[in-house]
Formats: structure tokens, sequence, C-alpha cells
């Protein structure tokens, strides 16, 4: 389900009606919750609720264990358990899908359709997180109320190492297996050599990366001793799979979002006005800016590179970096929005990124949740910048690789990690572990057109098809001739995007407030308008949002 | 890599009693669906006959008809056919 569509309007109505309606009942609401999340994830495909719901199963399960072994309670019950509840209905509905397909084979009438085994999945799926809450209330019970601990054991360790291989494996298999395989063949190839891995056909589950990053930050925030497992399965489920930022994010943590849902709050305001700015601030970036620019000139060049001068190639990556900007923090304004009307708080993802000075503060502006997440759970464990200038430097470009890995499986992502965490150590190199100097309008401005260009080129790896195409686009700089691409409305429409950075942040607050005083008719007359001429102005048709296919 | 300043505007907001009552909200929210309906009733009804055939989009076209009417009647959709005859991507 995508935000700017009836089917979402529809959708949010329903949720909007029935959080408030279902206010002062907290486990009514919750259900509630979380039956909508699922809903609106199970749109795209209801076969992958059975990832969701096995992941915040086993998920929580294992925090649970970590909390127990830290209290110094027993541990085994709940680990074999856990592991028959997980386990056990798959199995079984995997052998009555071989057994009903073995008897229709037997009657020589295939395999039929695919509904029976998908239903038996789900149905197993279900069963399995049902029993895993029974489990989890059996052996969770006083452990939020109890003050977080840790303890370094080797139990506590192999759970927590376990933690993060179950993540890391669902991830791994469905986003990577087969580039991994891919790159194996290609490799067996050169070296003469037969492949032993089988070519799978994996389709990789909508947000599989933004809620694996979420349930990992739960876990070792869990093992660390920062926070207590959630009270109930049900708590958690809500935590990673609540639909507003479930997709694309922010990715949300759990210190922020579950003392939230616990305490379920009935606020007796609501900030309509951020929410609005936000929600239609977002949807302009999106359906009007982002798309134009997607349609008239990024997808025209980076589909065919070869055909296309400089100018059109230099223009396309200018609006290419305007597209991404609008495209992805539109998600997250319309997300922080639509969790803001339901009485939810989330922290903010991008603040005029373009606007930075130096790398660094661009990481700081840029996609916000992601970058803090890679500092607290792979940066500072890595050593950070606590350890020799060497080691310090080897940190900061293995977070940048990852980071690149983790938007996509290629090698074009790889080296758009690559690149981001060589510009950081250049940086760091140049200014010497000095903070950085107060600088002048003039120096601020040649540091924002230099971290802005240097941006730029990055984007070319990131939206090329291939390390070909990129090449191919970095050549066109030796070429000069007449832009094709390149009009009047482009240039208008990069521009309106790049500017609306200004939405950023608390520049527009005063808006926020004003709006907020509108009387109610007004408000709800000018969002509507707001809306009607936004779809107007927008491309016939919605595109997915860029983030999607992370 | 120091915290964000505006991480916690939201949280920094409510605190101070930011906003518009949950009453005066609902009624926003409300409100602002119903002139939307009306606002976009004609678009609606061309983009439910383009859906396929089919028992969703007879509903769809069922549910668009009477908005696109009062649409019509009231003359809120000029505003949605307007913005379309601007539109640099049309």
């Amino acid at each position: 389900m995508l935000f700017p569509t009836v089917a979402f309007a529809i959708f949010f109505l329903l949720a909007y009606v029935g959080r408030w309606a279902l206010a002062r009942r907290p486990l009514p609401l919750k259900l509630f919750l979380l039956a909508a999340s699922y809903v609106f994830y199970g749109w795209w495909d209801w076969r992958f609720l059975g990832l969701i719901a096995g992941s915040s199963a086993v998920n929580h399960l294992l925090a649970l264990a970590m909390a127990r072994h830290a209290h110094g309670r027993p541990i085994g019950r709940l680990l074999g358990l856990g592991t028959v509840v997980l386990t056990l209905p798959p199995l079984t509905a995997q052998a009555l899908i071989r057994a009903g397909a073995g008897a229709r084979l037997a009657a020589g009438v295939g395999l039929g359709p695919e509904i029976g085994a998908n239903t038996l999945w789900c149905a197993a799926g279900a069963l399995a997180f049902v029993l895993a809450g029974r489990v989890a209330s059996l052996f969770g019970a006083g452990l939020y109320d109890a003050p977080p601990a840790r303890v370094r054991t080797g139990m506590a360790r192999a759970l927590g190492g376990g933690a993060v291989i179950v993540n890391l494996g669902f991830l791994g298999f469905f986003k990577y297996y087969g580039f991994f395989v891919q790159n194996a063949y290609a490799l067996c190839g050169r070296l003469g050599l037969s492949c032993p891995l089988p070519l799978l056909d994996i389709v990789l589950p909508v947000g599989i990366s933004f809620f694996t990053f979420q349930a990992l930050s739960y876990v070792l925030d869990v093992h660390r001793g920062e926070i207590a497992p959630a009270p109930s399965l049900l708590d958690f489920a809500i935590y990673l799979a609540f639909f507003p930022q479930l997709v694309a994010g922010p990715i949300v943590r759990a210190r922020v979002f579950l003392p939230q849902l616990i305490r379920l709050p009935v606020p007796d305001r609501l900030d309509v006005g951020r929410a609005a700015v936000l929600i239609f601030g977002g949807l302009f970036k999106k359906v009007v800016v982002a798309n134009f620019l997607a349609q008239s000139i990024v997808d025209p060049v980076f589909g065919h590179p070869a055909i296309y001068g400089a100018w059109d190639t230099l223009f396309a990556v200018y609006a290419y970096a305007v597209q991404i900007y609008c495209d992805f923090s539109a998600y997250s304004d319309i997300a922080i929005g639509t969790a803001l009307l339901l009485g939810f708080h989330f922290p903010i993802n991008f603040d005029a990124p373009y606007f930075s000075a130096s790398v660094q503060a661009f990481w700081r502006r840029w996609h916000i949740s992601l970058s803090s997440w890679l500092r607290d759970y792979l940066y500072i464990p890595l050593g950070g910048s606590r350890c020799s200038p060497r080691r310090t430097y080897l940190n900061l470009f293995l977070t940048f690789l990852l980071g690149g890995l983790w938007h996509g499986a290629g090698w074009t992502f790889i080296a758009w990690g690559a690149l981001h965490g060589f510009y950081l150590c250049v940086e760091r190199l140049l200014r010497g572990g000095r903070p950085p100097p107060p600088s002048s309008f003039g120096r601020r401005l040649a540091g924002q057109l230099v971290t802005f260009h240097l941006v730029c080129l990055s984007w070319f790896f990131f939206r090329a098809e291939s390390f070909e195409d990129a090449w191919t686009l970095l050549g066109n700089f030796g070429q000069w001739a007449r832009p094709e691409c390149l009009n009047l409305p482009v240039l208008a429409m990069a521009v309106l995007g790049f500017a609306s950075q200004g939405l950023d942040g608390r520049r527009v607050e005063r808006w926020w407030d004003a709006f907020g005083r509108w009387p109610t008719w007004a408000q709800a007359l000018a969002a509507a308008a707001a809306l009607t001429v936004i779809l107007g102005l927008g491309p016939r048709g919605v595109a997915p949002f860029i983030y999607f296919q992370f | 890599m120091s915290p964000h300043p505006n991480k916690d505007i939201e949280i920094e907001r409510a605190t101070a009693g930011c906003g518009v009552s949950r009453r005066r909200a609902h009624a926003a929210v409300l409100g602002f669906y119903l002139a939307a309906a009306l606002f976009n009733g004609e678009a609606l009804l061309r983009e439910a006959h383009l859906l396929r055939y089919g028992p969703l989009r007879d509903s769809a076209i069922a549910a668009a008809r009477p908005l696109a009417a009062a649409a019509r009647m009231t003359r809120l959709g000029r505003l949605r056919a307007w913005a379309e005859r601007r539109s640099p991507a049309h």
C-alpha cells in the first residue's frame, strides 16, 4: 500500500477512527494496531506476514532469555519450549504440504494451486506466533518492571550472538543470497570450478532491511542492559510492524517507541499543524517533485547513459540528488506525520542535508536514524575513534562500506558506501582530529558546494544500473554538447525540491503553530485543497518510493 | 557523529502542549476527508473506471459516482481540473 493512493487514504481513516475509538482500552487497541499494521504489510504480499511474525517471535524470545539470564533466572525451559513452538507448526505445515503434493501427484492431478501451501504456511506462522506469545508471557513475568541488567558471561554472549546471527540470517538469505551466488558462480567460472550452490529466485520482502535493523537494535539494547525486554510479544510485534514507518523508515529505536506503546497515553492535544505540514509537504515532494524529475530527466539519462552529453549528465545527477532527497525524506515525513496523528512521536530523519558544509555534517543530517544506528551498533562496537588512528580510519571506512551494502545487494552500492567512507577518512585526516574551526560565510558556502558535489559524485554509483553505466556517465563529461533533457520546468522543479529542505527540522515551526490556530473548517478545507493541487500537479500513476527496494 | 539537536522536536512540543484539542483534531481530519472527496470526486470516478473489470471496480464506481455528482454540483471539482491543466507532467 503506497501512501499517495486511495487505498491508503481509506486504510488510514479506518486506522485513525479505530485508534481513537479504542484509546482507553489498551488490549483491544494493541490488537487493532497490530492487525492494521499486518493488513498494511500484507497488502504487498500476505505470504511475508509469516516472516515478520516469525522475526517478532524469535527476537522477543531471545530478548527474554537474555533478560532472564541477566537476572539470574534459569533459561533452559524457555529456550527449549521456544524452539519447539517456533519450529513445530512450520515443520507440520511443510509435512502436510509434501503429503498433499505427493497424494495429488499419485492421483495424476498435478500439484494444484499455490494457495493451499501458502495458507498452511500462514496458519503455521500464526500458530507459532500465538504459542510464542504464550511462552513469552509464562517466562517474562516481572522482567519489564525489573531494572535492566547486563551480565557478561558465555551464555549472555551466546544469546547476543545468536540474536545477531538470526537477524542477519533472515536479511542475508532474502536480500543477499542471489548476489552472493551470482558472484560465487562468476568466481568459480573464472577458476574453472563448478559452483555447488543452487540458484534460487527469491523475492525481496518489502522493508526487510528496516524491520531487521529495528529488531537488531532491540535485542542488542536488551543484551547491553540498556532497556528491559518488552512486557509482551504483542508490544514487541507492534513495535516491529507499526505501519507508518514499517516499509521505509525511519528506523525507530525500541527505547523511543516501546515506552509510548506500553503507556499508550491518551494525549489531550494533537499537533495537527506539524502533522499537516509534514504530510502535505511530503506528498508535494514525492508526487510533484520526485516523480516529475524521475520521468523528465533522471530515468532517461541514467537509463541510456551513452546517448547523452555532459550537460544532460550533470543536470541529471543534480536532479537525482534532489529526487532521492524528496522521495526518501517524503516517506519519512509522511510516516512521522501519520504517527503523530495517531498519538505517537518519532524522531526526525532528515535535516536539510544538502546545506551541510562537510561530509561528516551531511551524515548527521541525512537518514539520521540509519547513520545513528550504524554509529551505535557498528562503528562504536568496532572501537570507534577510541583506538589507534589507523584503526579509527578502518572502522570509519568499514562502517560506511557495510552501510552501502545495507542499501542494496550490488557492487555499485558497495562503491557508494566506500566512497563516503573514503570522504570521511580524508576529512578526518585533513582536520587532524581537531574540531572544525568557526567558518565565515564564504568558507561555509564553499564547503557546502564541495560537499554537495562530492555527494553527487557518489550518487552516480548509487543510481547507475552497473559499473559500466556509471563509468559511461562519468565519461560523458568529455563531450559538452547542447542539453536535450534540460528545460525550464525541470530546472524550476529541481530548485523547488532543493528549497524544500527549508521544511526540515524546526525551520517552519511558525507554520505549524499558525496552521494549528486556524479554525477547524479552514484547516480541513486548506488541507483538502493542498492534497487536490498536489495530486493534480503530479504525473498520472504512482511510482513506488525509491527506498522500498532497500 | 554526535546526537542530533533537532531529534526530539516532537517530544519537546508535546511536553510544551503544542497543537489543538483532540476533539478539534478529529473534526479537522474528518472534515478533510469530506472536502478531499468533494474536490476529487470526478477524478476518483475517472480512476475507478480504469480499474480491472471485477467486483472491486464495480464497487469503486458505485462509491465514486455520488461523489463525482456532488463535486460537479458544488463545482469543487474545478480545483483538480485547474491543477491538472497546469501540471508540467501532463
